[in-house]
């Protein structure tokens, strides 16, 4: 559901500190037709340029709060931390330099743990422009 | 604007879910499918609190004031809050009864702090009994009797209705939700009640699904082919021959996704054209039952429902364990929409109507009536 839309335009960047560029964002959305807990995330994998993305330098931002990508996968990750349907979920890679502004090829396969029927896995490609 | 409102006993409501393509695509926020239900002539509505409430699961103060707001800028009710048994919200565990109990008291003081009458409780059967080898078939349970049970003192406290999803290939008269009914009984606590959601009309899978599987990677040919003999036949008035479809799907060459989409249309076995001769037989006193219509496009709320003796359900020929679900199931007709309801926003008026509805299942015509699913449905029929 909504696989085609998983993986958004809005606000594809590099992000910056202190003046330099240490990585870039992503927004996706939920391929479920309801809102989630963050719990039901079972896999966020990212392809840019053709490249796997280390899921070790991923991070995701939401509601304020930042998780390194691998601690929402844990066991014990909270159960109270929504993801809603409609809501963006911002997805950084911390990467040296950032990425290079104009349009790169990304793939996303989304998994989330539907909480009473069967997991359904989502894959969504796209060419999308970061600035 | 083309308005719906009636004086009829019985009012229109919106499903906040009907606008989910604007809410996902930031077309409409929260007001603006308010806006929409109101413009559309509804004077209630139902939540989706996983969508909606912005720090779900909690509710601010400050949320329930602006709720509050919207509610009387528009002219709207809540009418029902939607309660999901998120039993895998866990990884490596699933949730617990305690955990589920403890959910479900959640959604029931969520609804009263929104000022809603009810939640729709996502039961274990909501989609009736499965078989053993049904794809759809779960290795744990969502909220059963047992839960329910335990949340019913909760909900006569809250003063909160927990309306059962009755949801295809299940239905409102389907033998599986009497337990719920007859346990409610037994407490002497009405506050259970039945919610038909429109997907049980449902005579041929959803185009929805078709694309979804094709988009998998199913082919197009073999799945609109199914999807068109069913609509022929229940157009023709005939029931939909699931043996035979299976051997001309089998000469089509199907792919595994094909199916995989077999299985699915075969385990969610869509009700079969009625014979109205079936239907209009029975005891000859009209009976009262307390229920909630909503879901789809549009729910129609909140509901004591009268049947008029010529227009009851036909049978539980829906129930997915029945071998080919040849039973006879109700008309989308004018006469099984004709329901006389009574609109009552007081929860004492709805308990009493919810008792009269236990007691009219518990006499003896209720037993008359099981009787003749017996004798009419499919094998398997009447297992629950």
């Amino acid at each position: 559901m909504y696989d085609a839309h998983i993986l958004t335009d809005h606000d594809c960047r590099s992000v910056w500190e202190h003046g330099r560029k240490v990585g870039y964002a992503i927004n996706i959305k939920i391929n479920y037709y309801r809102g989630l807990p963050l719990s039901c995330v079972d896999e966020i994998t990212l392809e840019v340029d053709g490249k796997k993305v280390d899921p070790a330098t991923m991070y995701v931002q939401h509601r304020g709060k930042e998780f390194p990508y691998p601690d929402i996968l844990k066991d014990d990750f909270q159960t109270d931390f929504y993801w809603l349907f409609g809501e963006y979920l911002r997805v950084v890679v911390k990467k040296e330099g950032g990425i290079d502004q104009g349009r790169h090829p990304v793939k996303l396969t989304l998994g989330t743990r539907r909480s009473y029927t069967p997991t359904m896995l989502s894959t969504c490609e796209k060419v999308l422009t970061f600035a | 604007m083309c308005s719906l409102k009636t004086n009829h006993d019985i009012k229109l409501g919106v499903s906040l879910y009907c606008y989910q393509d604007n809410y996902y695509f930031h077309k409409y926020d929260l007001e603006g499918c308010l806006a929409a239900a109101a413009g559309s002539g509804a004077e209630g509505f139902e939540i989706f609190p996983d969508a909606m409430i912005p720090e779900w699961p909690y509710i601010s103060d400050a949320f329930v004031d602006r709720f509050n707001g919207l509610k009387e800028r528009y002219g709207l009710k809540c009418v029902c809050v939607d309660h999901f048994s998120d039993t895998r919200m866990w990884k490596n565990k699933n949730l617990t009864d305690d955990d589920l109990y403890e959910r479900g008291v959640m959604y029931i003081k969520a609804a009263a702090k929104l000022g809603a009458p009810a939640i729709r409780l996502m039961h274990d059967e909501h989609m009736g009994v499965f078989d053993q080898d049904s794809p759809m078939k779960r290795d744990y349970h969502l909220t059963n009797v047992a839960i329910a049970k335990r949340l019913l003192p909760v909900a006569a406290e809250y003063n909160v209705m927990m309306a059962l999803e009755c949801h295809a290939p299940s239905s409102v008269d389907d033998p599986c939700q009497r337990p719920y009914l007859e346990m409610a009984e037994q407490m002497g606590l009405p506050f259970i009640g039945l919610q038909a959601d429109f997907s049980t009309y449902a005579y041929c899978i959803s185009s929805a699904d078709v694309g979804m599987y094709i988009r998998q990677g199913a082919t197009p040919k073999i799945l609109n082919f199914i999807r068109d003999s069913q609509r022929d036949a229940y157009f023709k008035g005939e029931a939909f021959d699931y043996d035979g479809m299976k051997e001309k799907i089998d000469k089509m060459g199907p792919n595994e996704v094909d199916r995989k989409a077999w299985d699915f249309i075969y385990s969610l076995r869509c009700r079969q054209p009625v014979q109205q001769s079936t239907t209009s037989s029975g005891c000859g006193r009209s009976r009262r039952m307390w229920w909630t219509i909503f879901i789809g496009a549009v729910c129609l709320f909140p509901c004591a429902t009268r049947f008029p003796s010529s227009s009851r359900p036909g049978s539980a020929g829906m129930k997915t364990s029945g071998a080919g679900g040849s039973g006879p199931c109700r008309p989308m007709t004018a006469s099984s929409m004709n329901i006389i309801t009574h609109w009552s926003g007081h929860g004492f008026t709805r308990a009493w109507n919810l008792r009269n509805s236990i007691m009219s299942f518990a006499d003896g015509s209720r037993s008359r009536r099981v009787s003749r699913w017996r004798s009419e449905s499919p094998s398997g029929a009447t297992k629950a």
